[in-house]
């Protein structure tokens, strides 16, 4: 058996050639990235000046009646004179206290409900169809009863959102209470922990990840149902506004609390994903598979 | 927390001698007529058929047998995780039970939760044991360090190799230090280089382990390297076909050991009877 010795290949200089070869990735990478960072704003500007060039054109030329359509210097005219206004300080404010109010309650009853639907698989065997058709209820349907309950304040809205809010937190959080690993389950059975521990340890620790995207979409629907009920029927808030509005054909105002509406959103999703990221570090870890 | 503190044995002392040791402690493992039966999808389906097995306190014993023999299901019973129908199975004197102390149950995929980094995934032995925090960090620590994993301690499972997690779970079964460690082919979801690597490691472990090793296995080779006795299942219903004994001198090397004569009989000897084991369905 011959060996040929390839030992003088594995030397642990590195040339001049290697050495510049391996910059020249690095540079290549870098190049790469910053194309696609171009392409990516380009597109991103380019289709929302189109948008907005093209709405102002039509509006401006009156190829569409204005007063239907709107126009976006109007709507943005009507966005600054609202800030500081009664919409902000009162009416956007009992909406997100309604909106928050609401989110916070339909979360707590969601999640105790499908934790003890886990813990007693019995209780969700039992409760399961029930469920189901009280939540095939169109919601929509039950908002002159709450206003007949509990008036045109809050409260309406507030009930409105925990009686659809509480259905879209507890059905995703069975989901993900039961995704639970099946090696998981059985190292928790192997190493004799109680079915307590179990939920605690195993079971919810893994859940966090997919309870954390079931906590945005209920906050936006948290929004939708408090906006929902005020145009309804109610006394303040932003869902009075825009009716208001639209009956008036105001559209430019319309839009502007829309904007209004959007941008409040978007800025406390946001404020939501950053609160949660710490409990998320270890998945961002597992989604890079370094 | 008992532990068989009487075995005292030297490292990579060769096999009678740790058996001439430990003879006054007892089985381990007792199984008389262990019968088990499972709900099938067409009612209840034989698994053990009067399974009759002792394995003495500080013996390391495998057990081979076909795909599907019901070996994994006889380790199961052992570490108290499925009910037996019917006949005795004792541990250490007792009937087994999944949170008796003096057992560790090693799987073959490692199961490491991700949320937690490798100290965390070891600590969780302990703390089903109750182990205050402090001792179980030193602990968790310690076992890392036998593994050589002390430098990843603080290191999540996604930036950790196939190896070093399967490393990691043997670390998280022998940081309790538990009198019988039960195996369940520990290194089948490893690629064949690790796997030599994992065996080689577990062998050099071993080496200062004072308990019972009990280990089901696929892999014969697996089960000649580290065995003083090879048990061979039946086909289902299983019982046992044979026994075989290892006399192979320790400290045994994965590598080496597998190229000596006395071992390649024993291999031929061991797949002999297993062959006969199969049945026309599993060709």
């Amino acid at each position: 058996m011959s060996v040929v010795d390839f030992s003088q290949n594995a030397s642990d200089q590195i040339t001049s050639e290697e050495e510049s070869g391996k910059e020249q990735l690095l540079a290549d990478t870098k190049r790469f990235q910053r194309r696609q960072s171009i392409q990516k704003w380009s597109i991103r500007v380019g289709f929302v000046v189109l948008w907005l060039g093209s709405w102002q054109y039509v509006a401006a030329n009156k190829l569409l009646n204005p007063v239907f359509i709107g126009e976006p210097s109007g709507i943005w005219k009507a966005f600054i004179g609202m800030l500081g206004g009664s919409i902000v300080t009162t009416d956007l404010k009992i909406t997100l206290f309604e909106s928050i109010v609401g989110f916070i309650a339909s979360l707590v009853v969601g999640i105790a409900v499908a934790y003890s639907f886990v813990r007693f698989p019995v209780l969700e065997r039992a409760f399961r169809p029930i469920v189901t058709a009280v939540n095939s209820v169109p919601r929509i349907a039950l908002i002159p009863i709450f206003i007949i309950w509990f008036g045109f304040g809050p409260m309406s809205k507030i009930a409105n959102i925990v009686s659809f809010v509480t259905f879209t937190v507890l059905l995703g959080a069975i989901g993900a209470f039961t995704a639970s690993d099946r090696d998981h389950m059985l190292l928790a059975k192997v190493l004799g922990f109680s079915e307590r521990e179990r939920m605690w340890k195993f079971v919810i620790p893994n859940a966090v990840p997919a309870l954390a995207n079931i906590l945005e979409l209920a906050l936006i629907y948290s929004f939708l149902g408090a906006i929902t009920a005020e145009m309804l029927g109610g006394a303040q808030g932003v869902g009075v506004r825009l009716v208001l509005f639209a009956n008036q054909y105001q559209t430019n105002d319309y839009f502007a609390v829309l904007l209004l509406i959007v941008i409040v959103t978007v800025v406390i999703v946001q404020g939501m994903r950053l609160l949660l990221k710490r409990f998320l570090s270890w998945r961002e870890v597992e989604m890079r598979g370094e | 927390m008992t532990r068989a503190e009487s075995n005292s044995t030297e490292p990579g002392s060769v096999v009678d001698e740790r058996m001439g040791s430990q003879a006054s402690s007892g089985l381990a493992i007792d199984a008389q007529n262990v019968s088990l039966w499972l709900n099938g999808s067409e009612g209840p389906v034989e698994i053990l058929r009067r399974v009759n097995l002792q394995v003495r306190a500080g013996e390391y014993v495998a057990v081979v047998g076909p795909s599907g023999s019901g070996k994994t299901m006889f380790l199961s019973a052992v570490a108290g995780l499925e009910k037996i129908t019917s006949g005795t199975l004792k541990v250490f004197g007792n009937a087994p039970a999944p949170e008796d102390p003096k057992t560790g149950f090693a799987m073959s995929r490692d199961a490491l939760l991700p949320w937690r980094t490798a100290r965390g995934n070891v600590e969780l032995s302990l703390e089903a044991l109750g182990v205050p925090a402090n001792e179980r960090r030193q602990r968790a620590e310690q076992a890392l360090a036998q593994v050589d994993l002390l430098a990843y301690a603080d290191v999540y499972r996604a930036q950790l190799s196939q190896g070093m997690r399967q490393r990691v779970a043997l670390a998280r079964t022998l940081v309790t230090n538990p009198s019988l460690l039960l195996l369940d082919e520990p290194f089948a979801a490893l690629d064949a280089q690790t796997r030599i690597l994992m065996q080689e490691r577990l062998m050099k472990l071993l080496g200062s382990y004072e308990g019972t090793v009990f280990l089901v296995t696929h892999d014969i080779s697996e089960a000649i390297l580290l065995a003083d006795r090879v048990i061979v299942f039946s086909h289902r219903p299983a019982h046992v076909a044979r026994e075989i004994k290892i006399p192979l001198p320790r400290p045994r090397s994965a590598v080496h050991t597998r190229s000596t004569q006395e071992f390649q009989s024993i291999y031929e000897e061991i797949w002999g009877q297993l062959s006969r084991e199969f049945t026309a369905e599993d060709l």
